[in-house]
């Protein structure tokens, strides 16, 4: 499967589906508890075979269903959620018949419903996200009864915070992909939400994919000094979660955030390093030229070949001239040989600006 | 209209931008001459590499930063261990035409600028003609395209890693023309029928289930509900030249994704092809390669039961054991078709062509958005005009005037085909649908068995027929991003992934128009 890497706010299967496009599609969305996540539906003539999920309902939040009945659902899908027996669950659940791939089979005889988690969107439910991932679901739930635009707009706005809020990254990211498609005129993230809001981008609980998906948002309204809080995730994202910062700041160029990278890849770690200069390539860091060329003068090989990577996506006639000269002069034979390669590449297009 | 290079061994000239510019050069005596090559592209992050070592021995490089994003299904998928390694293997076959390389990774994909560079690193001295690089597209190894990172807003891909496995890739295909023996080829083409059990409702006991009916499917093979899967297991056997005919290299073919794990999974490994080789090596000897064929359609294993022969029930579906039966009884198909008494063909034609660029017109506005990004691996660009063309803007009118679109109207990609003997190979950029390589085995007239070379040179994603194409979803796609497709004058939506991730109507037009010439030309 080849997903893209965008999803929007209903029908889009692509990565994890949002919890706002589950819960506008399904018919019954519900709170349960699984009681069985191995089992079988088995029928003897014709037979047949297909796993099933059995679970309990504990709440009902979509759909004609009650708390305590026992439902029962096929999973169908390009992978699908992983569940295990005795944990509390929101499922999200389709009409079989509806389904072009299981409508007509036999199992539409026997089983009534399809779950449209894919790609093992599981979404759990612990004591700490429970409150906000139901409230969210709720709100997602209740827009097709707005009428208003500013009623629309405000439930949005409560169910993206209490998502970002949760603390759950699964949750958080849902809310992001929401934000990241949303029209600037849609108000959800505002002045008045920065109490709640800049804390989370220095939340160590969150992976810094997350926050940094958050500063994109807020940078992009204006809410926040982008340049100088991309250089503080730089500097502050924990050891095991630098190379994540240093591959998203280096998509926000600013002369702060070239200084840190350059520093970085003039420092001692070479797997920072080599990060740096892969980062150090793209648009707007045309002033790291010379450190990426010192660069290619390191010892490994790996930063060597970031450093060639860098360059060749640099793309000016200077990074060019840079790599020629390592293409032919450069002591190692592998250097040599992987710089050619890149200028191989670069000939099929135009130099940049510098 | 971009510059389009066609080279044609058959005829033994190439062509660039429509001139002649040279002929290949005369090697040998025309006799058959097969190298081999393998080597280990496993990821090695930090935090894995005791459980490398402890899994494998030895000592383990460190080759990707961690965390390792796991491909192919849904984000945020972060490897935990290892199961089996994942490799790279190649052939290299010299003869009467020329000199081929293809290469298999055990990965999700393969961009067409990182086989550009793998073509740059590969020695001059190894003197290959046509360098095919394929990928299995297996789900269960690292994020080589971007786009199964953290969330759905980032990118899972190690660059590092990818500068380890183009030189691994040149490595492996030196060491394999540096070694080239005297060499028989030999074929056989086997039936997947009755490799799974037909007992799901969407197994129709091919060892491989249709996951998405497309809509005029089910005119096409009402027999199954419209599923279509393509049961050919093509095999391609190279031995020594000489009794007792060792093998050298045992290549099979068939169209399935290696996902048998599920989305569940988070241990590396190759998937089912890991036990087809292993069956396969255990038996001839030599290499065994696999090659995926037309899986586009969502062709795979994860709605299948396959006869567990220790337990005589079927084998636990998402599970090591599951993939090792599998693959073993695929394995055991090939065995039971291929003909080892047969010597082989010592001097088989060797006939290749390929189309670069070929653009494809770029359809789908979330691949806009994507490619505006960067999400995708940054390094492929879009084109205009045959320009490289990274412009991108905010085109929509208010208040959609926030979604971002790269504006260049092409992706480019490349085709090939190759035959050697009676064997023939038509090289495919993504994941093709079994309808369209039936139209490329038809073109193959004259070869006694046809291989599909999926993911070959590049993944580009789903080719589905054009009459099979559904236009809601990228032409409602405001109304997508913005929950409200019901309101979208085009009804019913749907954005299952076969449309949402696919470059557009246009693939399969472009693709086909490109290849079925050189199919052509060589038959």
């Amino acid at each position: 499967m080849a997903a893209a890497a965008v999803s929007g706010r209903a029908h889009v299967v692509a990565g994890t589906a949002p919890l706002s496009w589950l819960a506008a599609e399904a018919d019954g969305v519900v709170h349960a508890r699984i009681t069985d996540a191995s089992g079988w539906l088995v029928v003897d003539d014709p037979p047949l075979r297909r796993p099933v999920v059995r679970a309990r309902i504990l709440a009902v939040l979509k759909g004609r269903f009650e708390p305590g009945q026992s439902v029962r659902f096929a999973q169908h899908g390009h992978g699908t959620a992983e569940f295990a027996a005795g944990e509390e669950v929101l499922v999200f659940l389709r009409r079989l018949a509806s389904s072009r791939e299981l409508a007509d089979t036999g199992l539409a005889a026997h089983l009534e419903w399809v779950s449209l988690q894919e790609h093992d969107a599981k979404y759990a439910v612990s004591e700490a996200s429970r409150e906000k991932l139901f409230g969210a679901v709720r709100r997602y739930l209740t827009l097709p009864t707005l009428a208003e635009p500013e009623e629309r707009a405000a439930a949005l706005r409560r169910a993206t915070h209490d998502l970002l809020a949760s603390g759950d990254a699964r949750l958080a990211s849902s809310a992001l992909t929401d934000l990241a498609l949303a029209p600037d005129d849609l108000p959800l993230l505002r002045p008045v939400d920065l109490p709640q809001l800049e804390p989370l981008l220095a939340d160590a609980r969150l992976p810094v994919g997350i926050r940094a998906g958050l500063l994109v948002q807020l940078e992009r309204r204006g809410l926040v000094d982008g340049p100088a809080r991309w250089v503080a995730l730089l500097r502050d994202a924990p050891p095991t979660e630098r190379v994540a910062a240093i591959r998203a700041a280096g998509a926000h160029p600013s002369a702060g955030v070239t200084g840190e990278l350059v520093a970085i890849l003039g420092g001692e770690d070479p797997g920072l390093a080599a990060e740096a200069a892969v980062a150090l390539g793209a648009p707007g860091h045309a002033s790291a030229l010379a450190a990426l060329v010192e660069a290619l003068g390191r010892d490994d090989a790996r930063l060597r070949n970031a450093a060639i990577r860098g360059l060749g996506g640099m793309g000016t006639d200077a990074a060019r001239a840079a790599l020629r000269a390592a293409a032919t002069g450069h002591p190692d034979p592998a250097t040599r040989r992987r710089a050619r390669a890149e200028l191989r590449l670069a000939a099929t297009r135009p130099a940049e600006g510098e | 209209m971009p510059p389009v290079r066609a080279l044609v061994s058959c005829l033994a000239v190439f062509l660039i931008s429509g001139s002649l510019v040279g002929a290949l050069p005369a090697r040998a005596n025309g006799d058959l001459r097969v190298g081999t090559c393998k080597r280990d592209i496993t990821p090695v992050s930090p935090a894995l590499q005791n459980a490398y070592e402890a899994r494998f021995g030895g000592t383990a490089l460190v080759n990707h930063s961690d965390p390792i994003f796991l491909a192919g299904f849904g984000t945020n998928r972060r490897a935990t261990g290892y199961h089996d390694r994942l490799w790279a293997r190649g052939v290299v076959i010299d003869g009467r035409g020329g000199r081929l390389a293809l290469v298999a990774l055990d990965l999700v994909g393969y961009f067409v600028n990182e086989v550009e560079t793998i073509r740059g690193l590969v020695a001059p001295a190894s003197g290959i003609d046509y360098l095919v690089v394929h990928s299995t597209h297996q789900h269960e190894g690292p994020d080589t395209l971007g786009l199964w990172g953290a969330n759905n807003l980032s990118s899972g891909i190690d660059f590092g890693y990818l500068d380890f496995v183009n030189a691994a890739v040149a490595e492996c295909v030196d060491e394999a023309a540096a070694n080239l023996q005297q060499a028989r080829v030999r074929y056989a083409t086997a039936h997947s029928t009755g490799l799974s059990l037909g007992t799901d409702p969407e197994d129709d006991g091919f060892g491989v289930s249709d996951g998405k009916v497309l809509v005029s499917d089910a005119s096409l093979a009402p027999a199954t509900q419209g599923r279509i899967v393509d049961p050919r297991l093509a095999t391609v056997q190279f031995t020594r030249r000489g009794p007792p005919f060792a093998v050298l290299a045992t290549l099979v073919n068939f169209g399935s994704h290696p996902e048998s794990l599920g989305s569940g999974n988070r241990i590396i490994t190759s998937d089912f092809p890991h036990f087809v080789r292993e069956r396969l090596e255990a038996q001839y000897g030599g290499l065994a390669i696999w090659v995926s064929g037309a899986l586009g359609v969502l062709q795979g294993p994860l709605d299948i039961d396959v006869l567990d022969p220790t337990t005589q029930g079927p084998a636990p579906r998402r599970s090591f054991r599951f993939a090792e039966v599998h693959g073993t009884q695929l394995a055991e198909r090939v065995i039971a078709t291929l003909d080892v008494k047969k010597p082989g063909h010592p001097a088989p034609a060797i006939a290749f062509a390929r189309t670069s660029p070929v653009a494809v017109r770029l359809d789908n506005p979330f691949f806009r958005l994507a490619a505006f990004q960067d999400v995708l691996n940054a390094r492929r660009t879009l084109f205009t005009n045959g320009v490289p063309d990274d412009s991108g803007g905010f085109p929509f009118p208010p208040p959609f005037n926030i979604i971002p679109q790269a504006f260049g109207e092409d992706v480019q990609t490349e085709v090939g085909a190759f035959r050697l003997g009676a064997g023939s190979f038509a090289v495919v950029p993504g994941e093709l649908d079994p309808q369209i390589g039936e139209t490329y085995r038809a073109a193959m007239t004259g070869a006694e068995h046809t291989f599909i070379v999926g993911l070959g040179n590049d993944e580009i994603g789903y080719q589905l027929p054009k009459p099979k194409w559904d236009d809601s979803c990228h032409s409602c796609f405001l109304f997508v991003l913005f929950g409200a497709e019901g309101d979208c004058p085009i009804q019913p939506v749907d954005c299952n992934t076969v449309f949402i991730n696919n470059v557009g109507q246009e693939v399969d037009p472009a693709v086909s128009g490109a290849l079925l010439p050189l199919l052509d030309a060589l038959h």
